[in-house]
């Protein structure tokens, strides 16, 4: 097979689609130092960066309200190449507010939120399991609402609030003692996952019946099918929250 | 240790044991699991760490005619190019497990054969030509995608029936004079017991044109069988054939490893998995002796089999790889596969033929099994491989003969995913459901009247457990029993096909009965554990050092659980030191640091005995310092007392004990049998499997659509005693769950004109969600007969492998139709005449 032919018949993943689209995203808007960043909720975002030697600072505006940070770059920056045509692709300062820090990070375009919160800020509790947005490991939780991080690309964030599992933890979240106690996890690796989802659950519906919680949790897959225990944990969750 | 040391527990009642069997604890490890700490393999990271990818066959068998990596090479941010000409990477061909390197327990054989990274590939998917490390894995797949190939494409096979044809594509086509059967004269001829067991190997194989595919040939024949006259004792037969699909052996984790060289010249690691990589063969992958890696084990996103992952490939490729790649830029590298990379498959691939004879009141006079499977691992014993080994374990049927073909096909490695007794469960469960419907009864009183052991009734099994001091229990009438009243089973039960339900769908069920049998790490010979621990105080707390053994039964606490028990220390004050470790103490096994319970369970003895050790060695510093004697000490909560005034106590934390430790690197096997049941070597079987267990699943199946729905599952184990509640019935639920998604829903699906896999990706491969499956009824039933300290057995397997069984014989009972493996609407519609 010549080597044309392999890369067409290369499988491109759901994710890797996304990514490529997000390199064409950026390398068109990040050429400059105005960043428009469609955001989930239609809202849009405007952020100003600009940079002297290793600082950035960025101004960013969102629903009228403007906040500025200043962030130090530790790191050179990266040249690489993008897709088959060989060229520059800049990176961004995105802001993003985890479990109630505003951070600053300077990502490629092609960059997945999962990749930015394990890789660059050290947050590995959203685990990568599927690459394909079909299991529910890497859920975070984001303007309140569970989302699939391997699936967002980190610069589509900028602006938004996002909890992850540690933030959960560090709140001393109810669901986090429940799922403790109910023995939720026997790998482990699904579990961040599952209490994200959990607790975006409980966020909505402080009483959730086992039926909801099914629907809720469904999108979540378990190897090791810890599946029964889940739901006593986010109805013990619930009771202590002042839920049923 | 005298024998009377192994048997204290036998006088400690339940409601004595403090750590043991107590509801509410804590695993060990839920903190770090539920706060996003726990660091798994893909998760480490080091200072100045490289990315790495390996390039993948997109061929079922192909040679590199070329290779031109020098775009690859050119490109900014790649660091190495690792080709399969580097002079580093070893031109040999691995052929498993090398004799050299476990000589008592694996075959020369052991997995099919393959190259650290060569140029040529047996599977699509397999890792070859070239690997590269880069700045990031954007680089390195960027850079992966300029290397030029020119590949000679070859002719494959992927189904088993074929590749035995004459004229099949020759599937390792450089082998001309391979033996297939030499891996069993090496590996049976010491493993079985010659008195209840014999095996052929099939001759004149030798210069056949269908040969070339032919891994081995064996017919296993349980002692005393007479096929003919058990066949003739019968009142009918019943001769039938089964299919089992390929499921996908997959880690949660998509593997990743880390290497990274010591100025001293040593290969440090990070790898997740089950158990302690087995260094001897990376030591003949990457050229250095075993004692130069400095093995570490992170959390392991869910391993099911397989051991380590230097027995599969692709996976096993990432050490010697990252090691080369590490050497060659003087960085540490991380070898990170895609998610379609990891391959691997439970064994029991390919096409069962069976006949069975039967009298008209449910006893099985004999057994007849001719099986062709895919390419499997050589381990446990020969009717693995055949589908026989339940009905000697747990049956009195006294002709049981099978014969099994094994062959090799352009496909990854089959082994063993929870696990590779799926086979004999499988075929168990086929004959008890076809007996049981030919003769009008359930599958419950089939297991009753043919209950026993290598052929014998219970009478048998009773005489060995009064001959060591094994509690005699019903243990099959119980779990049965258990499990029926949990499911209203008599009043449900219906013939096959006469379920037919108000809502219009078919009610079906299934009842498995079997025996929680041990496998893997057990205590049995050649497969028992070595185990090294190391256990130490101070400042009042016990700190045990030892590999961790883990896939998720939760070792660690449990391990805990048994040292605060023998040693009279609250369970707070033992804890597990240094649980990120690999200590590889018995580099030539396999078996010193598997995660899975039976593993836990036959190491357990490990533990008693070193906690005893410490104890005594406590009580005798204590009693000089007390001015007594150690006989008049004991242990109890964290406190030193005096038997004969309890009240009289100090705190352990309060004696400078500092520097106190007990060492041990025992063999499990030598405990349990010369220790514990005083048995001479070797020891019947039958100490193993006289525990039993029963799921039922209860089905609706929409003669519409061909949609099965369980609406009910049932889990009645006897675990013997179980040291952590919580994490048993984990093991029962869970593996239920998984053994009814793998019957049910799973299956590798390949394109034949390429033979490549078309979903290996979980948006088209499906597993059982919550919503499929939210609940197990679990029944723990404690005989206290089991093969561990307290009388405990692993049972982690037992549940996973039974349910990969039910299904079938689930949609049979609502239906009166069989379907093959696994039972999706589309088979169910065809079943039924409807597609």
């Amino acid at each position: 097979m010549t080597e044309e032919k392999k890369k067409n018949s290369r499988e491109i993943s759901r994710r890797e689609f996304l990514k490529d689209a997000g390199l064409l995203i950026g390398g068109t808007a990040i050429g400059s130092t105005v960043l428009l960043a469609a955001c989930g909720d239609g809202e849009t975002v405007t952020e100003t960066v600009t940079a002297q030697g290793g600082t950035a600072t960025v101004t960013n505006t969102v629903g009228g309200e403007t906040s500025t940070i200043t962030v130090t770059q530790t790191t050179p920056p990266v040249t690489v190449t993008a897709g088959t045509e060989a060229g520059e692709v800049a990176e961004a300062i995105i802001k993003l507010n985890i479990n109630g820090n505003d951070v600053g990070v300077m990502v490629r375009p092609n960059w997945t939120l999962q990749q930015v919160l394990n890789d660059k800020l050290g947050l590995i509790g959203a685990k990568e399991w599927c690459d394909a947005g079909a299991c529910g490991s890497c859920t975070v939780i984001m303007d309140g609402r569970p989302v699939l991080s391997c699936m967002m690309l980190a610069i589509e964030c900028t602006g938004k609030v996002i909890e992850t599992v540690e933030g959960i933890a560090l709140s001393e979240h109810p669901i986090i003692e429940a799922y403790k106690n109910n023995n939720c996890m026997q790998c482990g690796y699904c579990t961040p996952g599952f209490i994200c989802t959990a607790k975006a659950l409980l966020d909505k519906n402080p009483d959730p019946s086992r039926d909801e919680i099914i629907d809720a949790l469904s999108g979540n897959l378990c190897r090791c099918a810890t599946y029964p225990v889940h739901i006593p944990a986010v109805q013990e969750a619930a009771g202590k929250l002042g839920g049923s | 240790m005298p024998a009377s040391d192994y048997q204290y527990w036998l006088g400690k009642e339940k409601e004595d044991l403090k750590a043991i069997s107590v509801r509410g604890i804590h695993r060990r490890d839920a903190d770090d699991k539920t706060t996003g700490k726990g660091v798994y393999g893909r998760d480490v990271k080091l200072p100045g760490m490289l990315y790495a990818r390996v390039m993948m066959c997109p061929h079922a068998h192909a040679k590199i005619k070329s290779l031109d990596t020098s775009a690859a090479e050119a490109l900014p941010g790649v660091r190495a190019v690792l080709r399969y000409d580097d002079p580093m990477v070893p031109p040999r061909i691995i052929h498993g497990w090398d004799p050299d390197v476990a000589p008592h327990i694996f075959s020369p054989n052991y997995t099919m054969p393959t190259y650290t990274l060569g140029h040529e590939a047996f599977y699509e998917g397999a890792p070859l030509g070239v690997a590269i490390a880069a700045d990031d894995l954007d680089i390195a797949d960027e850079a992966m995608d300029l290397v030029k190939v020119e590949w000679e494409v070859k002719d494959f096979v992927i189904d088993v029936e074929k590749a035995l044809e004459p004229g099949a594509p020759h599937v390792y086509d450089y082998m001309t004079s391979f033996d297939p059967n030499a891996l069993v004269k090496y590996r049976y001829a010491s493993s079985i017991t010659p008195e209840t067991e014999t095996i052929e190997i099939a001759p004149g194989w030798e210069g056949k044109e269908n040969a070339n595919n032919i891994k081995k040939d064996l017919t296993f024949t349980l002692a005393g069988t007479d096929l003919e006259a058990g066949f003739a004792a019968a009142d009918d037969t019943i001769e039938f054939s089964f299919r089992k699909a390929e499921v996908w052996g997959f880690s949660p984790e998509i593997l990743s490893t880390v290497c990274r060289w010591t100025d001293d010249g040593m290969l440090e690691f990070w790898q997740g998995g089950e158990a302690v990589p087995t260094l001897a063969i990376y030591s003949l992958m990457v050229g250095i002796p075993e004692d130069k890696f400095i093995p570490h084990a992170p959390y392991a996103g869910g391993q099911f089999g397989g051991w380590d992952f230097s027995s599969l490939f692709p996976q096993a490729c990432q050490i010697p790889v990252g090691a080369f790649l590490s050497k060659k830029t003087g960085m540490p590298v991380k070898v990170v596969f895609q998610r379609k990379d990891e391959q691997f498959a439970e064994m029991d691939e390919g096409i069962h033929n069976i006949k069975v004879g039967y009298k008209n009141d449910g006893t099985i006079t004999a057994i007849q099994i001719d099986a062709k499977v895919a390419q499997i691992h050589d381990m446990g014993m020969l009717p693995d491989t055949t589908g026989g080994g339940h009905f000697i374990e747990s049956t009195s049927i006294p002709n049981v003969k099978g014969r099994s073909i094994c062959a090799f096909l352009n496909k990854h490695g089959f082994g063993a995913y929870r696990c590779e007794q799926q086979i004999n469960a499988q075929i168990k469960q086929q004959v008890f459901t076809r007996v049981a419907a030919a003769v009008g009864v359930d599958e419950g009183t089939i297991a009753l009247i043919n209950n026993g052991q290598e052929g014998h009734d219970m009478a048998y099994v009773s005489e060995f457990k009064q001959n060591n001091r094994v509690p005699d229990i019903d243990s099959l009438g119980i779990v049965l029993d258990t499990a029926k009243n949990a499911v209203n089973f008599d009043q449900k039960f219906h013939a096959p096909g006469e379920g037919m339900l108000p809502n219009g769908k078919l009610h079906g069920m299934c009842l498995c009965p079997n025996h929680e049998f041990s496998n893997g790490a057990s205590p049995y010979p050649p497969e028992y554990a070595v185990w090294f621990l190391h256990l130490s105080v101070d400042g009042g707390k016990i700190f045990m050092t030892g590999h961790r053994p883990d896939c998720g039964v939760d070792g660690r606490t449990g391990f805990c659980r048994i040292i605060a028990d023998t040693m009279g220390m609250k369970l707070e004050d033992v804890l597990y030191s240094r649980p990120q470790e690999a200590l590889h103490s018995q580099p030539s096994t396999f078996l010193n640091g598997g995660g899975g319970s039976v593993t836990f369970t036959s190491i357990s003895w490990v533990v008693v005995a070193t906690a005893r050790v410490l104890k005594n060695k406590i009580l005798a510093k204590a009693a000089a310092m007390l001015g007594t004697t150690s006989e008049e000490l004991d242990i109890v909560d964290s406190h030193i007392i005096f038997k004969a005034d309890p009240s009289n106590s100090t705190p352990i934390e309060a004696l400078p004990l500092t520097g106190m430790t007990a060492i041990s690197r025992e063999n499990t096997s030598e405990m349990y049998y010369g220790g514990y049941l005083n048995m001479p070597f070797p020891p019947s079987p039958a100490s193993l499997f006289i525990s039993r267990c029963v799921n039922i699943v209860e089905v609706e199946v929409d003669p519409e659509t061909g949609g099965v729905e369980i609406v009910n599952a049932v889990a009645a184990n006897d675990v013997g005693l179980s040291i952590g509640p919580e994490t048993t019935e984990g093991q029962m639920y869970g593996g239920a769950i998984m053994g009814y998604s793998t019957s049910g829903i799973e299956e590798v699906v390949y394109d034949p004109p390429t033979g490549t896999r078309l979903n290996p990706n979980f948006i088209d491969y499906k597993i059982l969600t919550m919503a499929d499956l939210s609940e197990v009824e679990c029944h723990m039933i404690e005989s206290r007969m089991g093969y561990g300290p307290y009388g405990s057995c692993g049972i982690g397997e037992d549940n996973c492998t039974f349910c990969s069984a039910m299904m079938p014989a689930a949609v049979y009972n609502a239906t009166g139709v069989w379907v093959d493996y696994p039972t999706t609407p589309e088979r169910v519609l065809k079943a039924l005449g409807k597609a």
